[in-house]
């Protein structure tokens, strides 16, 4: 046994040595044989033949000296590796001998492999990118059952207190509470800030701890001591991440703190948070003694996040959050009413932000690998068309002996050196177009987890890309290169590889594929920049460019109260009424329905078992006063606003008064309740007659409202389930004199300038307050609507560049294989020249060949992008039908550009002289 | 009848067993090696180049024989293959297995 572990380990080492000194063996094993038949000579001779009689019996005794190398070859150590550096020597001779083909080749593959790979980079980024704590698969998030859009909602003292005591799920389990809309007001100039409280168990949940300084102490967390822990982002910004920053004060939100360290750089829990401060639990209120009715309501609210223990599965942990609901739910014990809890293993909202950066993913890398395959199809008909050329060198070497599995093998490896030179030109472009597209596409409001860039993953994913475009563009010539049949070689005089029309045929089909998958993107592309066009070229119905629409993002704890947010617009209203670019300000705010003195209009008739103080909630409770019900739901979903506004509201707004009057002194909180429609809503409401001075009820709260006018339309694009279409809104207004602002919403109708008023707008902010933080990004609305309609633009776009490389594949690929067939006939053309055949019977031939593969592959495509239309019909950008029109024009194109490639072929063809065709030896 | 006898094919691992018995009494070149085994069977067994070399490298790979270049008395290069230690041990194991398989292939063709 030893005996043969060494001699294992020899023939190994042998074996290594010999690829080492490849050349050495090789010439090694020809000498030997060399030698031999030498040796054979020579005892002939001295038998007493003569030495050339000699010499040729010797050859013959020992045959086929290649194929006895080969077979010899075969015995040697380590023989695949032995071929596989063989067969990379010889491919690299070849792709040297070419360097055009080898060029161009890598070129397509490369693009090809660089577009599927950016879209995967961001698609993983987007799906896949684990979040940077330990273990993230174990830790969970636990909220309401009722909210399953995001990953925390908030519970109550309550339910925190029974998840502490009850559960076993859990290694840990902390509260948190985020707060994005802190203030930093020192040092230096005010500005937002998103601040988490944690409890003292976070750090260890989390698995982090400070880059610099330390957490807060047992004593800092029990009383809530003012101390604060600082990103690593604001600590470079704000301290010039300076060592003193440690020990440094701050205040954020009006509370003085003291920094004690600064997380790692990338730190950020919860999402948008840039500081960490220790909370004040709530405590469950005390409700042994006071009668259910008069429970306090428990408005402290937390965030609950907890990491299973190791062994507890998901669905345990979840079985057992649900009983904790139900026991809570079923004692009373929990200010909620029905508590009921669920446990979430993402412990993020998947951001939204992302899909509109990337809508229809897949689409996207659907069309990105169709472009692939397009690529892989050119360069496997240049490789073809090679094959065919290299039939004789086959040829030869199969009637020397050389197995077929070996020669694919052989050409594979050749198809796998492109292939692998492609997937690094790919990769390194991808890595390139990543970092453009992140420059160029916002990336306001991403997690702060979001990295693009290329990944383990999406390297994997290049790798895989690589090898199947490798078997896409190398499979076929291989098998055709070595399809070679010596009988039909020895019967065809001297002619190797004369039967051509194997590889000619699998060309074409390739083309046809080709030329159906481009047709297909051109249609996709071409309706999604139509859509893109509908929506962006609309008329709004209003000067959009010229309205800022903003809205008062002021600082949670001095501005808790909603009329102080109020009283702040109205001042800024004031401040920029004096400044010279800005024309008119408004005020607008959601509808709530909850009146600023409803005692004033009491309620003729109270709907049973609804109390005033319920809240409206949009698209509900909405009828004409003639009828006693809401209206049907079907009318729900075009209603899409109802708003109190300032008086100015429809001057600044800039949409025309149609009839009737808007809103005025006249109408006070005693006076008549009065509404304005918009027009699309007085269509909606009453078909038939005028609107005007018919009575509306609004919710549940009684009181009739009159309407008084009617109001120009505003046009949005609405993405639905129908496709994207432009429709008018219909709106309903308020006067703010009879309900009450509930939100800082404002308005400002600016002259010239947009910039200026924004400066203006900032000036203003600051006067009203010196210790806000400015304003955030403002936008005209028409600024903002382009934003909307980003996603779809980058999408068209896209998509259309990729239509068009693919359509220039086809074009080339088309244009190959029709010059291809047309050189392969050149003789049958000559003859038919040579008959008679005029130069436009021979261009008419030729061009009808390649109309064949043209007219195959659209049909097909036309399939395809059908197929794929009535797909993206299922998303929310999609187009309405199939255009009948864009398939037409674009079918129309296709044909006249791929006539192009035909033609010039076509005529090449017919220009020859008999003669020269028929001494073309093909 | 003579050439009949002459192509007689060798055995599967009949040809490892006449190597190594061979190289067992000197080292040798292939061509000494098909000489010395074409002679000692009277020309019954002619080894054919496109085995006896392939076989060689078999051999030589699973470590039983070992090569090296050497210059014959006449003054040409010739590699030479030599037994190893591991190969003397296989050549004594073949014997004593070709025995037995050759004395059941008679027995079998000696009965009635």
């Amino acid at each position: 046994v030893r005996g043969q572990l060494i001699a294992r380990f020899k023939r190994w080492v042998r074996g290594i040595r010999a690829i080492i000194r490849q050349t050495d063996v090789e010439g090694d094993v020809s000498r030997e044989m060399k030698t031999h038949i030498e040796l054979e000579q020579a005892a002939l001779i001295r038998a007493g033949v003569s030495a050339d009689e000699a010499r040729r019996r010797a050859a013959v005794a020992f045959g086929g000296l290649t194929r006895f190398q080969q077979e010899a070859r075969e015995q040697r150590p380590l023989r695949w590796i032995d071929d596989f550096v063989h067969d990379v020597r010889y491919g690299l001779r070849q792709l040297r001998r070419s360097p055009g083909l080898t060029t161009a080749a890598i070129a397509t593959v490369g693009l090809g492999i660089a577009a599927v790979t950016t879209v995967f980079s961001i698609v993983n980024t987007a799906s896949f990118k684990p979040l940077p704590y330990r273990e993230v698969d174990r830790l969970v998030a636990i909220g309401d059952d009722g909210m399953p859009y995001i990953a925390f909602s908030e519970l109550s003292a309550d339910e925190v207190v029974a998840l502490r005591r009850r559960s076993h799920s859990f290694e840990r389990l902390s509260v948190f509470h985020e707060d994005r809309g802190a203030t930093l007001t020192r040092p230096g100039a005010p500005r937002a800030l998103g601040i988490t409280a944690i409890d003292s168990g976070m750090f260890a949940l989390l698995a982090v701890k400070p880059a610099r300084g330390r957490v807060p102490s047992v004593d800092e967390f029990r009383d809530a001591k003012p101390v604060v822990l600082i990103s690593d982002s604001l600590w470079r910004s704000r301290f010039g991440a300076s060592e003193s920053a440690v020990g440094a004060h701050v205040t954020i939100s009006g509370v003085d703190r003291t920094i004690i360290g600064v997380m790692p750089e990338g730190f950020r829990f919860y999402e948008r948070s840039d500081a960490w401060i220790p909370l004040v639990e709530a405590v469950p209120p005390d409700r042994s003694n006071a009668p259910p009715s008069t429970r306090e309501v428990d408005e402290a609210r937390q965030s609950v996040i907890a990491r299973r223990a190791p062994g507890v599965s998901m669905s345990e942990a979840r079985a057992e959050v649900a009983q904790i609901g139900r026991t809570l739910g079923a004692l009373g014990a929990s200010s909620r009413g029905r508590p009921r809890l669920a446990v979430r293993d993402q412990i993020v909202d998947r951001p939204t932000s992302l899909s509109r950066l990337l809508p229809l993913s897949s689409l996207f890398l659907a069309a990105t690998f169709a472009l692939l395959v397009i690529a892989c199809v050119n360069v496997a008909n240049l490789l073809l068309a090679r094959a065919v050329n290299r039939r004789g060198e086959v040829t030869l070497r199969v009637a020397l002996g050389a197995a077929r599995g070996r020669l694919i093998r052989q050409l594979l490896t050749e198809s796998a050196m492109l292939g692998l030179a492609a997937g690094i030109l790919g990769v390194v472009l991808a890595g390139a177009s990543v970092k453009l597209l992140i420059t160029h596409v916002p990336t306001y409001g991403f997690p702060s987890w979001v990295r693009f860039g290329i990944d383990w993953r999406v390297l994997g994913f290049a790798l895989f890309i690589m090898l199947v475009a490798v078997v896409g563009f190398g499979l076929a010539p291989a098998l055709e290169a070595t399809r070679v049949d010596l009988m039909a070689v020895v019967t065809a005089s001297g002619h190797p590889g004369i039967t051509a029309a194997p590889a000619i045929r699998s060309g074409r089909r390739l083309v046809v594929v080709q030329v159906a998958l481009s047709f297909a993107l051109f249609v996709v592309a071409t309706q999604l920049v139509q859509t893109y066009r509908h929506v962006v070229g609309i008329d709004a119905g209003y000067q959009s460019a010229r309205v800022i629409h903003s809205y008062a993002y002021l600082d949670h704890t001095k501005y808790a109260d909603p009329q102080k947010r109020v009283d702040f617009v109205r001042k800024l209203a004031r401040e920029l009424a004096k400044d010279p670019s800005v024309e008119a300000v408004a005020m607008r705010s959601w509808f709530r329905g909850d009146f600023a003195n409803p005692d004033e209009h009491p309620a003729p008739s109270r709907v049973a078992g609804r109390n005033r103080g319920d809240r409206l909630k949009d698209r509900e409770l909405f009828g004409p006063n003639d009828t006693t019900t809401a209206l049907d739901q079907s009318f729900a979903p075009n209603l899409s606003s109802h708003f109190v506004v300032s008086d100015g509201y429809f001057r600044v707004i800039g949409v025309p008064t149609v009839s009737g009057r808007t809103f005025d002194a006249s109408d006070t909180r005693r006076s008549q309740r009065v509404a304005v429609l918009s027009a699309a809503l007085g269509r909606r409401l009453w078909p038939t007659a005028s609107p005007l001075g018919k009575s509306l009820r609004i919710g549940v709260d009684g009181a009739p409202f009159i309407v008084i006018g009617i109001v120009g339309d505003i046009r949005k694009a609405i993405s639905d389930r129908n496709g994207t279409h432009v429709d008018d809104v219909a709106e309903l207004f308020v006067s703010e004199r009879q309900a009450s602002f509930t939100d800082g919403e404002y308005l400002v109708r600016i002259k010239t300038d947009a910039e200026q008023a924004k400066a203006a707008i900032a000036l203003a902010w600051m006067a009203v307050d010196p210790e806000a933080a400015p304003p955030p990004l403002l936008r005209t609305n028409a600024e903002e609507d382009g934003l909307l309609a980003l996603g779809l633009r980058v999408l068209g776009l896209a998509l259309a560049i990729i239509a068009l490389i693919s359509l220039v594949l086809s074009m080339i690929g088309i244009y190959g294989v029709v010059s291809y067939t047309a050189a392969r006939r050149t003789r049958e053309i000559g003859i038919r020249i040579a008959l008679g055949a005029t130069a436009r019977d021979i261009r008419r031939m030729i061009a009808r060949d390649g109309t064949r593969l043209i007219l195959a592959g659209l049909s097909v495509g036309f399939v395809v992008a059908i197929g794929i239309s009535k797909l993206m019909g299922r998303f929310a950008w999609s187009v309405s039908a199939v255009q009948l029109a864009t398939y037409l024009s674009a079918s129309g194109a296709f044909c006249a550009v791929a006539l192009v490639a035909c033609y010039l072929p076509a005529r090449r063809a017919s220009q020859m002289r008999p003669r020269d065709a028929l001494l073309t030896d093909l | 009848m003579e050439r009949m006898r002459a192509r007689a094919d060798l055995l599967q691992g009949s040809l490892d067993l006449l190597i190594l018995k061979s190289l067992a009494l000197a080292p040798m070149h292939g061509w000494g090696i098909s000489k010395h085994i074409a002679q000692l069977s009277s020309d019954v067994l002619q080894v054919n180049q496109g085995s006896l070399y392939p076989a060689l490298y078999r051999l030589e790979d699973r470590g039983w024989i070992k090569s090296g270049w050497d210059r014959s008395p006449e003054g040409r290069d010739v590699k030479v293959y030599q037994l190893t230690a591991l190969g003397r041990r296989q050549f004594e194991e073949g014997k004593v297995q070709w025995r037995l398989f050759s004395g059941a292939v008679n027995d079998v063709l000696k009965a009635t």
